[in-house]
């Protein structure tokens, strides 16, 4: 891809980079373009803190920031562009202040946000060079299909316990993240890095591959990762090369740039477990009054905008954790041997949460998921 | 005997060995052989018969779907890599 090399080095620089120009393959003509070029950062977690301060201290000239969220204690487990003196702080701003530190002639551009459908265009077309450091199927398939869309190089990193993988998805040149991988799998088999586990080191190594990639991308120099992917194995130490191949019928890179619509990926759970019940036959139910149990697993503020009428709020994270600290014990106010329903926004929430029930010991044949969930309820509601 | 390589998220079916040697003349066979391990490791690899769409298999390093698919032969040098999607950051 190579950027047109900035005009000219200032002498800080030509000190500071002395041994990047020393290198003949980057010398001084791999530093400009560098200078000249930008990355933009998606994630400044686990991937995102090692690549965002080599990609500082190696002089990527512009460089954005793309992180919603505030550092916390369990992040420092790994994310090491944070620290304790910056808790509670933007991501973005204590990756900012740690990457001036170290190239103080960089453009940091900070977009205090999460990517979504309404911002990718717009964010992802003013850069070179992408790198995905998210921690979640739906950011990694709408980086990616951005990317596509735009014409951009995706370098894409993923941990989780002790695996790592690393690619490069430019789909002008090779495969798409889609063609590999079409769609995230199930729930059920995608745990996070929160709920699985991960070595604190593994984003680490993979982060600055990331970065290693993205430099090379913008200087020009050496054989991108398009087309192959690397699979780290941390507890066997064996770093393996994969060539992997464009599918000529993906859903994203085969179509022309204007034919791609960016959609949002929903994880759902590869088969419903329980049974279900629509609106209207709950509510007859509620009516003839039989005794029920009604689980909500909306968040707290969700309830603020109604609840069925005698429904017991029980946010999903919370009930999760109830049920693994329950040891197949009935938590209270749920008893095992009655009907219970469990309703959310739309559904998914709370069909989530019925696998749960069942995997923590509740009998799937009395466990209902209220079909399209609140949205589809036209009774009454309370507050 | 064909090796498979299991990766770390997969590795409770395993006996937490990263690899496992079993006789099987195609991929196919030697998924089939892994997956008699588990009724869960089965539902976690295929749906009824088909691989899962998150599954990536290479052998000696490359993607099946380069090769002849599931019906890639397999011989007693080869490896057989299975790649789980992980999306942590
Ligand atoms: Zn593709």
């Amino acid at each position: 891809m190579r950027t047109d090399p900035a005009p000219s080095l200032s002498d800080a620089e030509l000190r500071r980079f002395g041994r990047h120009l020393v290198l003949p393959e980057f010398g001084i003509e791999g530093q400009r373009r560098l200078k000249a070029g930008s990355a933009l950062l998606i994630g400044l977690g686990g991937l995102g803190s090692p690549a965002a301060l080599y990609l500082a201290a190696a002089g990527v000239g512009r460089i954005g920031l793309v992180d919603a969220d505030v550092v916390e204690e369990t992040n420092l487990q790994r994310q090491i562009a944070h620290g304790y003196a910056v808790l509670g702080k933007p991501k973005i701003d204590s990756a900012r202040t740690r990457m001036l530190d170290l190239n103080p002639d960089l453009v940091i551009e900070r977009h205090r946000m999460r990517l979504d459908l309404e911002n990718a265009v717009e964010l992802i077309s003013q850069y070179d060079v992408i790198i995905d450091g998210t921690d979640n199927f739906p950011t990694r398939y709408l980086v990616n299909d951005t990317c596509v869309k735009l014409g951009k190089p995706n370098v894409f990193g993923g941990v989780l316990r002790f695996d790592g993988q690393l690619s490069v998805f430019d789909a002008r040149h090779g495969p798409c993240y889609r063609c590999i991988f079409p769609e995230p799998p199930p729930i059920e088999f995608s745990p996070n890095c929160a709920e699985a586990g991960v070595l604190g080191v593994m984003p680490g190594v993979i982060g600055c591959l990331q970065a290693t990639e993205a430099i090379k991308l913008l200087a020009g120099i050496g054989t991108p990762m398009i087309g192959r992917m690397l699979i780290y194995d941390g507890l066997d130490l064996s770093f393996n090369t994969m060539r992997i191949a464009k599918d000529s019928d993906c859903r994203v890179c085969s179509k022309a740039s204007e034919d791609i619509v960016l959609t949002e990926t929903v994880m759902v759970c590869a088969a419903p477990v329980g049974g279900t019940i629509r609106a209207e036959a709950l509510q007859g139910r509620l009516d003839a009054q039989e005794p029920l149990i009604i689980v909500d697993v909306r968040s707290p503020d969700e309830w603020l905008t109604g609840r069925i009428p005698g429904s017991i709020g029980f946010p999903k994270p919370e009930l999760e954790k109830a049920l693994a600290q329950a040891n197949g014990a009935p938590l209270s106010g749920l008893p095992m041997d009655q009907d219970i329903i469990v309703a959310c926004q739309s559904g998914m929430r709370s069909s989530a949460s019925i696998k749960f029930l069942v995997a923590a010991g509740y009998d799937p044949k009395r466990l209902f998921n209220l079909e399209q969930g609140m949205s589809a309820w036209p009774g009454h509601v309370t507050f | 005997m064909a090796v498979i390589l299991v990766p770390s998220s997969l590795r409770r079916y395993s006996d937490q060995q990263s690899r496992l040697s079993l006789s099987a003349g195609t991929i196919a066979e030697a998924l089939a052989r892994f997956a008699e391990r588990s009724k869960d490791l089965q539902n976690h690899l295929f749906a009824g018969k088909t691989l899962r769409n998150f599954v990536v298999v290479c052998k000696n390093g490359k993607d099946i779907r380069l090769l002849n698919g599931m019906e890639t032969p397999i011989g007693d040098t080869d490896e057989v890599q299975i790649i789980a999607s992980v999306a942590g950051g």
